[in-house]
């Protein structure tokens, strides 16, 4: 099913992100949510994840889409900087997981064995592929993902990128972006929010 | 290595002003010296009651210490929950805190046995500590990881294991190093003033009796000894913990 999304506003104090926003984000795909620095795409994703309240208008099955388990990556890192890379997946995934699975799919990211050090030592993106690997194994329908690509030299990115079109296929994927180029390696369609074509 | 040799010679320093003192005081009653002390050490560990009086104090401090560790987590968590609980512990958590050990062994006296004074003493002297520690680590807990643990549905023992103990983990070891060093120095003043047959408290106080100033500052010397060598240990320990933590 679908998300729509209709008449949605929010404003933060003064600050009004949009007012009367109507979108249409199709089920099982790709979508890149692109705009300007500031025009709502991080608070649009934290709506869909249920940290985040509307000031008015709705989400059609919005109890439905908040109920769901959602893979996410967010705009930080949000990693246990204390424990490992493969525990920092491991920590998401129900039940008995197989620790040599997660480093397969970390190595296909473009990061390097053994992943067994604390993350707190891991440069910026390698810190982002762990994000992105984690949001990727987890279990669930709905993969918001927040500039998964930030950071990211060529190699890594159009790696990582691959990867994240592998695992997702068949769920709803949406991504927010400054860069056109995502949408290209993701291939995604765009969905702009601040208006522009 | 440099830093080694840098503590070394601290210690060399004062010993040597140490031994200087005892040679213008000139009564080894008042004032013995460091090598006066040395040779006591060298007899001391024969004597029968020696092993008893060690294992005695050990086990009792020991007793105290985990006591305390295990009732100021448990309160802390309890507190950082409920805010109830943390306006209600704390005026008990302040006033334990502020007392002297000497004013609460004098109190306790009349309700406890003697045998187990140090026990209640050193537990006291932790659990504060531990529980404040702790619960600053509550009260710093990174909310964003709060967000990762609701989006990604963890359950509760895994939010503990993954989220939420790594952060807390250091304030844990902070406590536990602070604290290791006092349950000592508490339970041997218990000891002191409560004279349990077989300790160490009570060879001190025998020591000071009979006016025996060499046994004195060994047993003193044994306690400093006993109380780095626990901290060490326990610290090593945790280190290990840490790393699997870490590590997985």
């Amino acid at each position: 099913m679908n998300i729509v999304i209709r008449h949605l506003s929010k404003a933060f104090g003064e600050k009004v992100l949009w007012k009367d926003l109507n979108l249409v984000i199709p089920e099982k795909g790709c979508s890149v949510l692109m705009g300007a620095s500031g025009c709502g795409k991080t608070t649009l994703l934290r709506i869909l994840m249920g940290l985040e309240e509307e000031d008015e208008g709705e989400i059609l099955e919005s109890q439905r889409i908040r109920q769901c388990r959602k893979c996410v990556v967010f705009q930080e890192d949000r990693l246990c900087e204390g424990i490992s890379a493969v525990d920092n997946v491991l920590a998401v995934l129900p039940g008995r997981t197989d620790r040599e699975m997660i480093r397969r799919d970390l190595e296909k990211t473009g990061l390097c064995r053994p992943f067994e050090e604390p993350v707190r030592n891991y440069s910026g993106g390698m810190k982002r592929r762990v994000a992105v690997v984690r949001a990727c194994m987890a279990e669930g329908e709905l993969v918001l993902m927040d500039e998964p690509l930030r950071g990211l030299d060529r190699e890594s990115r159009e790696k990582t990128a691959g990867y994240i079109r592998e695992k997702t296929k068949g769920r709803t994927l949406i991504i927010t972006s400054h860069d056109q180029e995502d949408a290209g390696l993701l291939g995604g369609k765009v969905i702009r929010l601040d208006g522009r074509s | 290595m440099r830093e080694i040799l840098k503590r070394m010679s601290a210690v060399f320093a004062v010993l040597i002003l140490w031994q200087m003192a005892a040679f213008f005081v000139k009564s080894s009653i008042l004032l013995c010296g460091p090598l006066d002390v040395l040779k006591r050490l060298c007899t001391i560990w024969k004597e029968p009651y020696f092993a008893a009086a060690i294992f005695f104090t050990l086990r009792r401090v020991a007793e105290g210490f985990f006591l305390g560790l295990l009732l100021g987590a448990i309160l802390a968590f309890l507190a950082g929950k409920w805010s109830p609980v943390r306006i209600f512990l704390w005026p008990l958590m302040a006033a334990v805190k502020a007392v002297p050990v000497a004013a609460i062994v004098v109190i306790c006296l009349i309700w406890l046995s003697g045998r187990n004074l140090s026990v209640f003493l050193s537990f006291l002297v932790v659990c504060p500590v531990v529980y404040q520690n702790l619960l600053t680590g509550i009260d710093s807990l990174d909310p964003g990881m709060e967000e990762v643990a609701v989006v990604f549905c963890m359950t509760p023992v895994r939010r503990f294991r993954f989220i939420r103990l790594p952060q807390l983990f250091p304030y844990f070891t902070a406590a536990c190093k602070v604290t290791s060093g006092m349950a000592w120095k508490a339970g041997i003043a218990a000891e002191i003033i409560a004279t349990p047959a077989g300790s160490i408290g009570k060879q001190m106080y025998l020591a000071k009796t009979y006016l025996q100033s060499e046994d004195l500052l060994s047993w003193a010397v044994i306690i400093v000894a006993l109380s780095m060598i626990s901290e060490k240990l326990l610290m090593g320990i945790l280190r290990k913990a840490s790393e699997r933590l870490g590590g997985g």
